[in-house]
């Protein structure tokens, strides 16, 4: 492992530890990973409010509809939804 | 439909046109007792490809039996997805229609708290049309329209849910190996019969970097975006604009060894505050080596940590061993926590699975595989199940 690794690592995980320490916060709009999504669709069954559909493989939350009850986080094989 | 996937083998057959097709059927049970609440998943489909054209259509079946641990909120439903692409030079166009039907009505909240309602079938015609100019600009366009059919539970009146969405971005690649990015959208939500009629928009402004002078073996990335929101959310709040972050580095620790490594903080804008937005922190390792079968094995280990007005945390482990031939040892292994929506656990719980099972690739394109998992949940009664996962698939195109 190179130094330049090491110091990168050590950095990533102060980083985590730090971010981690702030606690929850207010958000009124869920955020979608698309890099993690796979477009699997289960977010989008599991939704009573109808507010997301998958488009082009990426789930798509319409914050118009989303009445933040969480079923789509719980419902995500990869953790895409938060 | 028929007819038309009927119609379109017959051209291939005459024209000698590119034809790949495939099968993939994949069952879950999700209980102590095996079969009770299985999950049955069917996607069939076919793509046909010319000169400068594809068609691709794809069905997809899904049931979910009764008699599962965890009560199931999923529905029953038949999408059959049909897709075009046409390119022209520097021009594509993509034409898309949906046709999605509940196979059992699955119940809907309609919005503005307007009651409950059934949904019977959608349709969803889609277009998009992309060029790019002098190889350093992208042009996107999109146009969507969803239309479900609605039955009010409550007023007892048919009634059309429609969407309609359009946008469209630029993307410029610099010449120092950068992005940059504008773009919006825009969407319209209609209920007729229940008079409800209400729009949001979105205006993404954003810029990405990945520099060429880091040390070999290693890629950093770095993105920063600002969506301006217009609309409110479903109580009648404006939505906030929001600021995000994005940094991405992987890194091979080894030859054979790849750390991926992803932070994201957004930050939201109402009126007259400032919040600290969604966090994220992602790292992935994977190793990869021969093992002894003809399939190549990896093992992966990922974890990530977010943040918003919720906490998730998720460990995984993910491991494929090629044992013999085609034959692969699966490895399995999820802890996760994060908020429930199974009544009597808090708001929140915590999942722990581990299974294993084997996989068999045949040389001509059938795969199939079997696994077995433990789950245990912070429930009551039933805090530790067994689930069975298992699928054929037949993909001829990639022999």
């Amino acid at each position: 492992m190179t130094r330049f690794t090491r110091l990168f690592l050590l950095a990533a995980l102060a980083f985590t530890v730090v971010a981690a320490c702030d606690g929850p916060l207010a958000s009124a709009l869920l955020t979608l990973d698309a890099s993690r999504c796979i477009g699997c669709g289960e977010c989008e069954e599991v939704c009573p409010y109808g507010a997301i559909e998958v488009i082009d493989g990426d789930a798509v939350i319409n914050p118009e509809l989303c009445h933040q009850c969480n079923r789509c986080i719980e419902a995500c094989p990869e953790g895409a939804i938060y | 439909m028929k007819y038309f996937a009927v119609l379109l083998l017959a051209v291939t057959v005459a024209f000698s046109l590119g034809f790949e097709e495939y099968v993939q059927l994949n069952a879950v049970s999700d209980s102590i007792n095996y079969g009770d609440g299985l999950r049955k998943d069917v996607l069939a489909g076919f793509r046909l490809t010319g000169g400068n054209w594809d068609i691709t259509l794809a069905e997809d079946w899904v049931t979910n039996g009764e008699g599962a641990v965890l009560p199931r909120f999923y529905r029953n439903h038949s999408e059959t997805h049909l897709e075009s692409r046409i390119t022209f030079g520097r021009l594509t166009v993509n034409p898309e229609l949906q046709y999605d039907m509940d196979l059992d009505s699955a119940m809907v909240v309609l919005p503005l708290s307007l009651g409950e309602g059934y949904r019977n079938s959608s349709l969803q015609p889609a277009l998009t049309v992309s060029c790019s100019i002098a190889d350093a600009f992208e042009l996107t366009g999109t146009g969507r329209y969803w239309l479900r059919d609605i039955a009010s539970l409550n007023s007892d009146i048919d009634t059309e849910w429609s969407e309609t969405s359009y946008g469209g971005d630029v993307l410029w690649h610099t010449p120092i190996g950068g992005y940059l990015s504008a773009g919006g959208v825009s969407y319209q939500t209609k209920l007729d019969a229940l008079d409800y009629d209400h729009s949001w928009s979105r205006v993404d402004v954003s810029a990405g970097y990945t520099p060429v002078s880091f040390p070999a073996m290693t890629i950093l990335s770095a993105e920063a975006e600002y969506s301006l929101y217009n609309g409110e959310d479903y109580s009648g709040s404006g939505l906030p604009d929001r600021f995000t972050a994005r940094l991405r580095a992987v890194q091979n620790i080894a030859r054979n060894v790849t750390c991926n490594i992803a932070f994201s903080q957004a930050a939201d804008f109402y009126e007259n505050e400032t919040r600290f937005g969604p966090f994220q922190s992602a790292v992935r390792t994977r190793f990869k080596f021969g093992g002894w079968g003809s399939v190549p094995s990896s093992v992966t280990l990922s974890g990530q940590l977010t943040e918003s007005f919720v906490t998730t945390r998720l460990g995984e482990l993910e491991g494929r061993i090629g044992l013999y031939g085609g034959i692969s040892a699966l490895v399995t292994g999820k802890l996760w926590y994060g908020p429930s929506s199974v009544a009597g656990t808090g708001g929140y719980r915590t999942r722990e699975t581990i299974g294993g099972g084997l996989e068999f690739r045949m040389q001509n394109g059938l795969n199939t595989f079997l696994v077995f998992e433990r789950e245990a949940s912070n429930l009551s009664p039933n805090d530790v199940w067994g689930r069975i996962r298992g699928g054929v698939g037949f993909y001829p195109a990639a022999r």
